[in-house]
């Protein structure tokens, strides 16, 4: 057996033995055989090579010394200097004489044919055992550079991840405490992810001195960590009282700062939802069901009618939601208690029975919001007559006073309204007036039918350039007059033996609570003061009931419509083309110039 | 100094010279749009990030796939009269290797930077930071320069168009499949294993929208390892 040979395959050896099989006895044959290539070589020819198969033992010696049988023969403990050296130098080492070992053999190889002790041999052999050497301390020198920069590494996010300023309904919600709050990030000192939501937290904290904010490291403050329940840092935690009396609510943010992107992204709402639960006290609203009625969650066939965004506002808030239905006695009675009723988007009419329950509800002090449809079956007449209210014929429809979406004719169904009142329900809308509008999809226009005890207010009325379709062409017909139309309604019911008054508001469209109008700030805002002055907890000093958050949530692409489509497709393909023809322009220079030449 | 610019210059403006390099482009680019459309942005309703960073995934195979057909064009060939010529002239290895290497990375980078139009069509529909394209392009070029010093090292080495590219890419998909592996090997090596695969491993952040310093120094380094490579081979075609 040649020394190459015997080197080589103690070499493949040690490798089956360290990484493959995790075994001591292919390692001491692969060292053994690496001895045996090296003596022989030795006693052949005293020249470099020979030297580079000797550095090569040396190195797997070395090796051997770093592994834990070794440390122990040497006496040093885990994580002495010495182990730490010897970690680093043993892989070094075998890097470099096993290049150098193969670069020498490899050249030695090609040369067989000529005579070992000629010096010029002898040269080129030096010098490839130099080329592996050289290469060997290159990759060393690479891979201790990439060590160390993982290990000091810096990293700056330049993605969407930009930590939300406080919004404004988080800066009423800190503003109207009238108690000692503290927010505790538990994280280490100088940590990248409570470095990016501190200034959140900072600029809370200006709103109100009932809020302190303060960053612990967990292991730092194991007594409070234990009695906030906080098991690691990484953790928001919101808390009021002292020992025994001490109540929390917890936001995990997380260590990572990639897993903790989606988390920061949405940090506003997040601290709504946990400090409304700790600050606000806990309230409730009742949707009715089972009659067609807009839901939340995957129930809801039309994506954009769904009141996933309604349902999350509420619960930010701490309001919860309850159903009621046939079941829960809307043939017969309310649920003693129950604040609030809602009725949103019935598709199918109402027993009398349950008009009659939802009117003598609102009769004794209830509070209930209608969302409408023109289009539904005639059902909700009772119930809006009870409240002083009938709907108007036709679909609200302009040509002017519409937000465009599909840009086409049905566009002239999304009518928008901006002309606001002083009443409560409209305060943050005309607040923010000439930003605000509120927007209705196929909504419908409403009238007072008057009713003793009943007193109707419009807050929001239209542009004079609105007609109510009553066709269906969504084209303005002589019959179908531009005017101000009015879609929303606040109710005052005062009844005499009513210990407080009734009240409701009505919204002639019966998609409002849903993700795609509730999109719309006004509607957001209308919605969210309606709520409030339902449950009669409006005020400047007050929390908005239903507030919006600032977000850096990602948006997912929208398809496009076949137009936009190909307006897409053109613009992505825009660019290799002209390539193309350049090349084909050139290539016809080329085949000219060649025949020129010819010729 | 003056030699190195030149000769990059030369080998820049002969992508150009030739229909091949226009076709290339146009190719690379059109598979771009093609990702984009089709595998990023899909027939789901994705976060608009979600689509950047699977559209700058794809861009980066496909920065790897260009650099090995770029790769066919690095060898000098000493059997034609201009590889030669380049062989014998009185210019230093180095110069020459990163002549070459600047040449054919100016036509990696253009072809980079032409598809920036595709990236901005998400905003169509979607939003994007512009921070966060800048750092996958910027991971993209990075990408292409790591390659193409694996290439100029494979090209020295192999000497023929055919082996340099064959090389390039088998270099190029065993450090990438090393990624791949990570996850059947020891724990202990499954970080080394994941830290040297260029586009799955390395290029990870910048399609995230991070500029992490260390992911910068990795393709610096290869950079530097396989232009030392190719210096190192052609020094000792040289001698031989």
């Amino acid at each position: 057996m040649t020394p190459a040979l015997a080197t080589a395959l103690g070499l493949a050896f040690v490798v089956l033995g360290e990484l493959v099989l995790h075994a001591s006895w292919p390692t001491y044959l692969g060292v053994g055989l690496c001895a045996v290539g090296a003596t022989t070589r030795l006693a052949r020819h005293r020249d470099a090579l020979s030297f580079a198969h000797l550095g090569l033992l040396a190195a797997l010696g070395l090796h051997g010394l770093s592994t834990e049988r070794g440390l122990d023969l040497l006496g040093l403990a885990p994580g002495h200097l010495g182990e730490r050296i010897l970690g680093l130098a043993a892989p070094a080492a075998l890097l470099l004489a096993g290049l150098a070992t193969a670069f020498g053999e490899r050249v030695a190889f090609v040369l067989r044919s000529v005579d070992a002790h000629d010096a010029s041999v002898n040269a080129r052999v030096r010098d490839a055992i130099y080329r592996g050497l050289s290469l060997g301390l290159a990759l060393v020198f690479v891979v201790s550079l990439d060590v160390a920069a993982r290990a000091r590494d810096v990293r700056v996010d330049l993605s969407f991840l930009r930590v939300t300023e406080p919004s404004e309904t988080s800066q009423r919600l800190v503003r109207a405490l009238d108690g000692d709050v503290r927010a505790v990030l538990f994280y280490p000192e100088g940590h990248e992810v409570a470095a990016r939501v501190r200034p959140y937290f900072d600029t809370l904290a200006d709103a109100s001195s009932h809020l302190k904010v303060e960053r612990l490291d967990h292991a730092l403050a194991p007594e409070l960590a234990e009695r906030l329940h906080v098991t690691s840092n990484g953790f928001l935690v919101l808390f009021e009282g002292e020992g025994e009396a001490i109540r929390s609510e917890s936001v995990e943010l997380g260590l990572d700062l990639a897993s903790a992107r989606p988390r920061l992204r949405t940090l506003d709402g997040r601290f709504q939802e946990a400090f409304a639960r700790l600050t606000q006290p806990r309230r409730e609203i009742a949707l009715t069901v089972g009659h067609g009625e807009r839901s939340h969650g995957g129930a809801e066939v039309d994506p954009a009618e769904r009141l996933d965004r309604f349902v999350v506002a509420l619960r930010r808030a701490n309001i919860q939601v309850t159903t009621l239905g046939l079941a829960q006695g809307l043939a017969q009675e309310v649920p003693r208690g129950t604040p609030l009723v809602a009725v949103l988007g019935a598709r199918d009419p109402f027993a009398p029975e349950e008009v009659e329950t939802l009117l003598r509800f609102v009769h004794g002090g209830g509070r209930l919001l209608v969302l409408v449809d023109h289009e539904a079956e005639g059902g909700a007449d009772a119930l809006l007559a009870g409240l002083g209210l009938r709907l108007r014929p036709g679909v609200l429809a302009s040509e002017t006073s519409v937000v465009a979406r599909d840009r086409d004719l049905s566009d002239r169904a999304r009518v928008f309204a901006s002309r606001f009142s002083d009443h409560p329900v409209v305060i943050s809308a005309r607040a923010d007036a000439g930003r605000s509008a509120v927007v209705l999809h196929r909504g419908a226009a409403l009238e007072e039918a008057p009713t003793e005890g009943v007193e109707v207010v419009f807050p929001v009325r239209t542009e004079e350039n609105v007609w109510r379709d009553l066709d269906g062409d969504l084209t303005r017909d002589d019959d179908e007059p531009l005017e101000t139309q009015r879609m929303l309604a606040a109710v005052t019911v005062r009844a005499p033996r009513a210990s407080r008054v009734g009240r409701a508001v009505v919204i002639a469209d019966g998609s409002f609570a849903g993700d795609d109008l509730l999109g719309y700030r006004g509607n957001f805002r209308v919605l969210g003061d309606a709520l409030g002055w339902l449950l009669g907890d409006l005020g400047d000093d007050r929390p908005a009931i239903v507030g919006a958050t600032t977000s850096e949530e990602d948006v997912p692409v929208e398809h496009a419509p076949e137009d936009e489509r190909l307006w897409l497709w053109l613009g992505s393909l825009g660019v290799p083309l002209p390539l193309g023809i350049a090349g084909v322009v050139v290539a016809l220079r080329r085949r000219r110039r060649r025949r020129e030449g010819d010729a | 100094m003056k030699t190195l610019w030149q000769i990059a210059a030369r080998d820049f403006t002969a992508w150009f010279r030739s229909p091949i390099g226009w076709w290339l482009a146009a190719l690379v680019l059109c598979l771009d749009a093609l990702q984009l459309h089709a595998v990023a942005i899909g027939t789901e309703r994705r976060p608009s990030a979600a689509v950047l960073e699977l559209f700058l995934l794809n861009a980066a195979v496909l920065t790897e796939v260009l650099v090995a057909f770029v790769a066919l064009r690095l060898p000098i060939d000493e059997g034609h009269e201009a590889g030669a010529l380049l062989l014998t002239s009185p210019v230093g290895e180095g110069s020459l290797v990163l002549g070459r290497f600047l040449g054919a990375f100016g036509y990696v980078a253009v072809v980079t930077l032409l598809s920036l139009h595709l990236p901005a069509l998400i905003l169509v529909n979607g939003k994007i930071s512009f921070g966060h394209v800048a750092t996958g392009y910027l991971g993209l070029l990075l990408v292409g320069a790591g390659g193409l010093a694996i290439a100029s090292a494979a090209a020295a080495i192999a000497r023929r168009p055919f082996g340099a590219a064959l090389t390039t890419a088998g270099v190029l998909a065993g450090l990438e499949l090393a990624h791949r592996l990570a996850s059947i090997a020891d724990l202990e090596h499954r970080p080394i294993l994941r830290a040297i695969a260029p586009v799955f491993g390395r290029f990870t952040s910048f399609r995230q929208g991070l500029f992490q310093l260390s992911d910068v120094v990795f393709f610096v380094l290869l950079t530097y390892l396989g232009l030392r490579v190719a210096t190192r081979a052609l020094a000792g075609r040289r001698e031989a």
